[in-house]
Order: C-alpha cells, then sequence, then structure tokens
C-alpha cells in the first residue's frame, strides 16, 4: 500500500531478528536493507531524519556461520556510497552489529552459501532483479601476496 | 540579383532553418519529462491485458502479482525499487526477450504492451487517453519512476 509511491506503513520495512530459541525471547532486531531510494530522496519527508528503514524483502535467505549472520538486500538502491545496485551484509552473530558489506550490481535471490577450498574462504550469491539476469557471484579474500 | 534581394534570400534561408530547430528545442522537454505518473496507458488497454496475464503469466507471477516460489513480484517495493530509475522500454524488452519463461517472446508486441498496462494499473499508476506503446524506442523515452514526482514550480 503507498501514496504516489511512498509506504503507507511506518517502518522498518524488513528486520532480521535473532531468537533464544530456550527462553523464546527476542535477542536482537535490525532493520535489514538500506532504505529505499524512494523513502530516502522523498520530496514529502525532505528535511527529516530518517534512521534506517530496512526493505520489504521476498525471499531472501540468511547464511549463518559461526560468528555471522550473512545477507543481501532485496532492492536496487542508489546512494553517495555505492552506484546502483545492492550491498551483501554481514552482521555480529551476538548483537546484530553490522560488521561489514560488499557491493552487488543487483539484489540477492535465495540465500547465500559459503565453502572451503585450499583454505580459502568463498561465499556465493545468486542476484537478479529488474532488467539484471540471473547470475552467481562469489567472494572471497586476497590470498597473502596478492 | 541585387545585393539587397541576396541579402533577403539569406534571411529567408536562415528563417527556415531556425524554424524547425526552435520547433525542435520547444518539443524536446515534453517528451524527456514523460513519466509512468503521466497517463502512458489506457482503461481499456489494461483491460485486455488483464486476461492475457492471467493466461500466460499468473500461474508463476500470482493472480495479485504478488510473485510466486520462483518469479519475483509484479508489485511492491522490490518490484518498484528494481525498475526505479529505468524507462519501460528496459521493462518491456525484458518481458520481450524471457518472457514467457516457456517460450520467450511468443506473445505479440500488442499483448506485451497490453499486459504492460495491466501491471502499471494494478500498480496504480494513473490511467491517460493514448494507449502504450509497443515500440521499444518510443517506451524508452517513458521514465519508470517509483514515486510521484512532485509538481512542476
Amino acid at each position: 500500500m503507498n501514496i504516489d509511491g511512498l509506504p503507507l506503513v511506518k517502518p522498518p520495512y524488513g528486520t532480521i531478528t535473532a531468537i533464544n530459541l530456550d527462553k523464546g525471547e527476542f535477542v536482537w532486531q535490525i532493520a535489514h536493507g538500506e532504505t529505499p531510494d524512494v523513502v530516502r530522496n522523498n520530496e514529502a519527508l525532505k528535511g527529516l531524519n530518517i534512521p534506517p528503514t530496512g526493505q520489504e524483502t521476498y525471499n531472501i535467505g540468511t547464511l549463518v556461520t559461526k560468528t555471522l549472520v550473512i545477507a543481501g538486500e532485496g532492492h536496487v538502491t542508489t546512494t553517495a556510497d555505492h552506484p546502483r545496485g545492492a550491498m551483501l551484509r554481514a552482521y555480529d552473530k551476538m548483537t546484530g552489529k553490522e560488521v561489514g558489506a560488499v557491493y552487488m550490481p543487483a539484489p540477492q535471490t535465495g540465500s547465500p552459501m559459503t565453502y572451503l577450498v585450499n583454505g580459502k574462504q568463498y561465499i556465493v550469491v545468486a542476484v537478479s532483479g529488474g532488467p539484471y539476469s540471473g547470475e552467481y557471484i562469489a567472494y572471497t579474500l586476497p590470498s597473502a601476496g596478492e | 540579383m541585387n545585393v539587397k534581394m541576396r541579402n533577403a534570400a539569406a534571411i529567408l534561408v536562415l528563417a527556415a532553418m531556425a524554424c524547425p530547430l526552435g520547433l525542435l528545442r520547444a518539443q524536446a522537454p515534453a517528451v524527456e519529462s514523460r513519466s509512468v505518473w503521466d497517463g502512458v496507458y489506457t482503461e481499456d488497454q489494461a483491460k485486455r491485458g488483464e486476461p492475457i496475464y492471467r493466461k500466460e503469466c499468473a500461474a508463476c507471477h500470482g493472480d495479485m502479482l504478488t510473485g510466486g516460489e520462483s518469479a519475483p513480484p509484479l508489485t511492491g517495493g522490490a518490484f518498484l525499487a528494481n525498475w526505479n530509475g529505468l524507462t519501460m522500454g528496459d521493462l518491456f524488452d525484458r518481458i520481450r526477450k524471457t518472457m514467457p519463461q516457456s517460450v520467450p517472446g511468443r506473445l505479440t508486441r500488442q499483448q506485451d504492451a497490453d499486459i504492460l498496462a495491466f501491471v502499471l494499473r494494478v500498480n496504480k499508476f494513473p490511467v491517460g487517453k493514448t494507449e502504450l506503446y509497443r515500440q521499444s524506442e518510443m517506451l524508452r523515452e517513458i521514465r519508470f519512476e517509483a514515486t510521484k514526482p512532485a509538481p512542476k514550480k
């Protein structure tokens, strides 16, 4: 539901929540995803300080490791920090604090996964959306000396 | 031909050249400023598109355009965000080249334009007096804007 393109519902539009299954309590909850362009650049909201709203997501899966929760964004945004595209974000599993993000040319689809080859860790994520056809992207850190 | 007459002829030629340029300049901003908020399809066209959508698209994209397990929604925040700032030509060509998934390009340009008119109506973009074009190059002149632009001052 939106009025002239601006969502009617109050943000956050999308969250990631860590639940303690022993107690059934929320350990942390964060807005996941860059504030959509239609909100961040909206004339009606000019001058207001809008905290990160997260994004209404569709079929975005998470990857959980020993220390991290990794999930990409489902919306294309264009910000001062990155060109038209989406971010793959990593959060501290215990606190929900964002600890890193890398750029993707299109939104994530499905879930990221990770694997180890010859001592090198990779993260693979499927992306597509809008006119961008489906692709797999693999990320890794440069080897020592590279 | 005396000097005076030659000058007059030269002025006439200049005037003839200036005129179409002037017209072009006057028309250019109107073309550039068109977006999906300017009424780029008709109600009748959306009505024609609906049964084609139901038959050709709904099985994957859903009756309400909300998407399915492997097909993205064609309405809502992600859809609007992913096309925001691009053109109707981009969206139309995407449909032409990849849809329907079983036999891409099987539908005619007119059918694809009618489906797109239906999609615009579901997304509550305003109806207009002229039908949505079926030519990609003309559709590329219509910007896809997720939010209604502020009225021009």
